[in-house]
């Protein structure tokens, strides 16, 4: 019994290192690191962009080809910051550190199989903002019906908003003061109390601590080894992020609501990738005159020199497709290839990935679109849809959107 | 591409005039572009549009010696007619519930003696490209009153293009919301007052709909009537059955429309449409069949609205109107960029609908719906100048809304591009 079992180890060990291959052919690149251009080929090893080129070697027989036919190949999308795809996006109470989205994500939801529809293959899924420090989020990828098998990175981030859901926001600062601090005065004395050195190795390193499991997600936080993502209402919240990351020393990434615009040039500064959206218009009514002045966050991002990724919302109009909201900001004078890098490159940075995902180069994970038409045409679907290495959407075989769409079978 | 554009005028105002031209003097605008998407389901590639007086003069081929005051020809242009929101409730105070409570049957009201003017969100939908509104009463009622239409201005109130539209019959459940039962109220016991109004259900408001058609046919035909029946409320019933007033019926579920065109039928209703109609498509073959104009809308990026009573028209359902031959627009837009008449336009066109089609539905087809084609909607010598002008195809949301023409005057200008 016990061979048997080493031996399927061993035969699933060679079929992964074998070099499993996929090869893409006359693809019309867009939007990606390598060079624009027509009729292209793609060769996949291992999940990996291995080629990109006009020739990408001698393709064996056996190997998988998916032939582009000349149309538009994307990366696949990357959503930087979501609180969809779980049962419920909050806790009741204000400070839950301990509590994970790998235990709420619920993978038949709607939602991951819209994402896959879409082409959308990298989701930061993290609690809602209705709780101060909301607990943790994963990085998970729609491909597959178990949360494990879904999760690319399991403790991915610290949620905290700076957004009260009552109480003014001096109380709400100092709920989160509190839990850090606290958090710290665990870390120290669990660090005083233990004798082994640090080995360099965090779990291990950790685990030696023997923290309290409620305050481990924290002391991870404070010493660094995941980010908070930091969601902000107003102007204000985006300044006290900035104090709490320089208070405590940990690393903030900002997600930004439109009524934030007033901290354009603060957030330049952090010179780190914020996000925004789904919603991008702020409105304020000149108390006065009535004079309601609008103004469309990403371009004063922009304009003040800071970088963001953009997010997308299934509950809304239009916004719920990332190639729409990229489509938004071009429409509203941002330039093309940095609309196409908020939802692909800019939104793998902002998550730490931004050497495996986000783009087409050589050495990243191979998550690309087939696309029917250009994807900012508005009437284009993704044909096929590729998830590092594996065919993981094909349209022709979505019996679910012909049903929808009331195509027949074969059609378009 | 203003110094092009500037240049550009110099040179046609330099260039010989025709004697045409000359006795005409120069022309307001000249917009040259790739391709115009009529309204009326067409379009055009490389055409000139002349603009005099507020009115389109001129839509083909380039003529010789045309001069304008002012030109819009740079590469890559697409123009639509100024789209036409066929069913709004801008400036009304109270939005949907905006309604004379006193009773259900209110046709004699006019929705303009509510109206706030001076309500910013007619301005702003010159952002998204609206330069027609019709503006309808509350929904409260089973008879609202009579509607009306206004061309919004980017200063100052904006312009009455036409009033009485049509008079207003609610056949979904909206009316009955926050009524309850007798005895179920707030004043236990009572039958229907100011606080505790009938209708309740669907039924009731079906049943509202047929009272008030049955007066108004009453007082249309018999003096007897006319002495037992309040004289506005009756003559404006009685209009409206005859045929003077097109009636609108707003219905939001299948069986709304159904409800409709029943009522329609028994009353021998002919001049009417459907508004708000979010099932439409459900019955289209019907709607068809009859030739009752459709508007529907608010369409949506999904494929199945979230509420009952909220239906949003699915992405496909102006594709399935359109396959089943029936006449349908897309209304309900609003000037938040995602669920403006624009996206629709989008989405129509991701719902399998083709691009010309699609841009009628926003404009010729409402308008003609609401009965305004004689005014505006459509890219015609005579009609009023509406018109919309984007940097690419307006079914991209990429593509940026350039340019905005209300009555032969541009009210927007772009700045985002360039």
């Amino acid at each position: 019994m016990k061979s048997l079992s080493l031996l399927a180890v061993l035969l699933l060990a060679t079929a992964s290192s074998s070099g499993q291959e996929l090869v893409v052919r006359n693809a019309r690149l867009m939007g990606t690191g390598a060079a624009d251009g027509p009729k292209v080929d793609l060769r996949v090893v291992d999940g990996k962009i291995a080629a990109v080129g006009e020739s990408v070697g001698p393709v064996s027989p056996r190997t998988p080809v998916v032939d582009a036919k000349g149309r538009f190949v994307t990366p696949a999308f990357v959503l930087a910051h979501t609180w969809e795809g779980m049962d419920r996006a909050n806790e009741v109470m204000d400070v839950t550190p301990f509590v994970s989205v790998t235990d709420a994500i619920d993978p038949t939801s709607s939602f991951f199989d819209n994402m896959l529809r879409d082409g959308v293959y990298t989701i930061h899924v993290a609690p809602g903002d209705r709780t101060a420090i909301g607990g943790l989020g994963a990085v998970v990828r729609p491909t597959a019906l178990v949360v494990e098998e879904m999760t690319i990175v399991p403790e991915a981030s610290v949620k905290i908003s700076m957004i009260p859901p009552q109480g003014n926001r001096a109380a709400h600062m100092a709920k989160i003061r509190a839990a850090l601090e606290d958090a710290r005065r665990h870390m120290e004395s669990k660090e005083r109390a233990t004798d082994t050195k640090p080995t360099g190795n965090f779990a291990a390193d950790l685990e030696a601590l023997q923290l309290d499991r409620r305050k481990a997600p924290l002391v991870r936080l404070l010493k660094r080894e995941i980010p908070a993502f930091v969601s902000c209402a107003v102007a204000g919240d985006v300044t006290r992020a900035l104090d709490l990351e320089k208070e405590f020393g940990i690393d903030v990434r900002l997600a930004l609501g439109p009524d934030t615009w007033r901290a354009a040039s603060v957030v330049a500064s952090t010179k780190k990738v914020a996000v925004v959206g789904p919603r991008f218009w702020s409105e304020e009514e000149d108390p006065e005159t009535g004079a309601v002045v609008r103004r469309f966050l990403p371009k004063v991002l922009s304009d003040a020199g800071a970088t963001f990724a953009v997010v997308s919302v299934q509950t809304s109009l239009g916004e719920r497709y990332l190639w729409y909201q990229a489509a938004t900001l071009i429409r509203h004078g941002i330039a093309k290839d940095a609309a196409w890098a908020s939802v692909t490159s800019r939104a793998a940075e902002v998550l730490g990935l931004g050497a495996s995902k986000g783009s087409l180069d050589v050495g990243k994970d191979a998550d690309l679109l087939v696309w029917t038409d250009d994807p900012m045409s508005g009437r284009a679907w993704v044909d096929v849809g590729v998830s590092e290495g594996r065919v993981v959407y094909e349209r022709v075989k979505d019996r679910r959107l012909a049903d929808l769409l009331g195509i027949q079978e074969g059609g378009r | 591409m203003k110094s092009f554009v500037r240049l550009l005028s110099i040179v046609l105002a330099l260039a010989p005039l025709s004697a045409d031209a000359r006795a005409q003097g120069e022309a307001d605008l000249l917009v040259r572009v790739k391709r115009l998407y009529v309204g009326d389901g067409t379009f055009k590639d490389d055409v000139a549009i002349v603009i005099r007086n507020g009115k389109f003069e001129s839509v083909g081929p380039l003529k010789e010696g045309v001069a304008a005051k002012e030109t819009f020809d740079a590469e890559g242009l697409y123009a639509t007619p100024g789209f036409v929101e066929g069913s709004s409730f801008v400036g009304l105070p109270r939005g949907a519930d905006e309604n004379e409570e006193g009773s259900e049957t209110t046709p004699e009201l006019d929705v303009r003696a509510g109206l706030d003017l001076s309500d910013p969100e007619f301005a702003r939908l010159l952002d998204v490209g609206v330069t027609t509104v019709v503006v309808v009463p509350g929904y409260r009622n089973v008879f609202g009153g009579l509607s009306a239409a206004f061309k919004p201005k980017p200063k100052g109130p904006p312009r009455l293009l036409r009033a009485g539209v049509a008079s207003q019959a609610v056949a979904h459940r909206a009316p009955t919301a926050g009524n309850s039962p007798p005895g179920r109220g707030f004043f236990r016991g009572g039958g229907p007052d100011l606080f505790n109004r009938r209708p309740n259900t669907r039924m009731g408001v079906v049943h509202e709909l047929r009272r008030g058609l049955q007066e108004g046919r009453g007082v249309a035909s018999t003096e007897g009537w006319r002495r037992l029946y309040p004289k506005a409320t009756g003559d404006a019933l009685a209009r409206a059955v005859k045929g003077e007033t097109p009636f609108v019926f707003s219905a939001s579920t299948a069986t709304d429309v159904l409800a409709a065109l029943r009522i329609a039928d028994e009353f021998g209703v002919s001049k009417f449409y459907v508004q708000d109609a979010g099932e439409a498509h459900l019955v289209a073959a019907k709607l068809a069949e009859r030739k009752v104009g459709v508007l529907i809308g608010p369409i949506d990026a999904r494929f199945r609205a979230e509420s009952e009573e909220e239906r949003s028209g699915v992405m496909t359902a102006p594709k399935i109107l359109d396959a089943a031959g029936a006449t349908y627009g897309i209304s309900r837009g609003t000037s938040d960029d995602a669920s403006s008449l624009r996206a629709f336009l989008t989405y129509a066109v991701r719902g399998g609908l083709t691009p010309e089609k699609a841009a009628a539905a926003v404009t010729g087809r409402p308008a003609a719906i609401t009965g305004l084609s004689d005014a505006t909607g459509v890219v015609a010598p005579g009609l009023d100048a509406d018109l919309l002008l984007f940097d690419g195809d307006p079914t991209s949301p990429s593509s940026t809304l350039a340019v905005v023409v209300s009555d032969g005057a541009v009210v927007r200008r772009s700045e985002a591009r360039k």
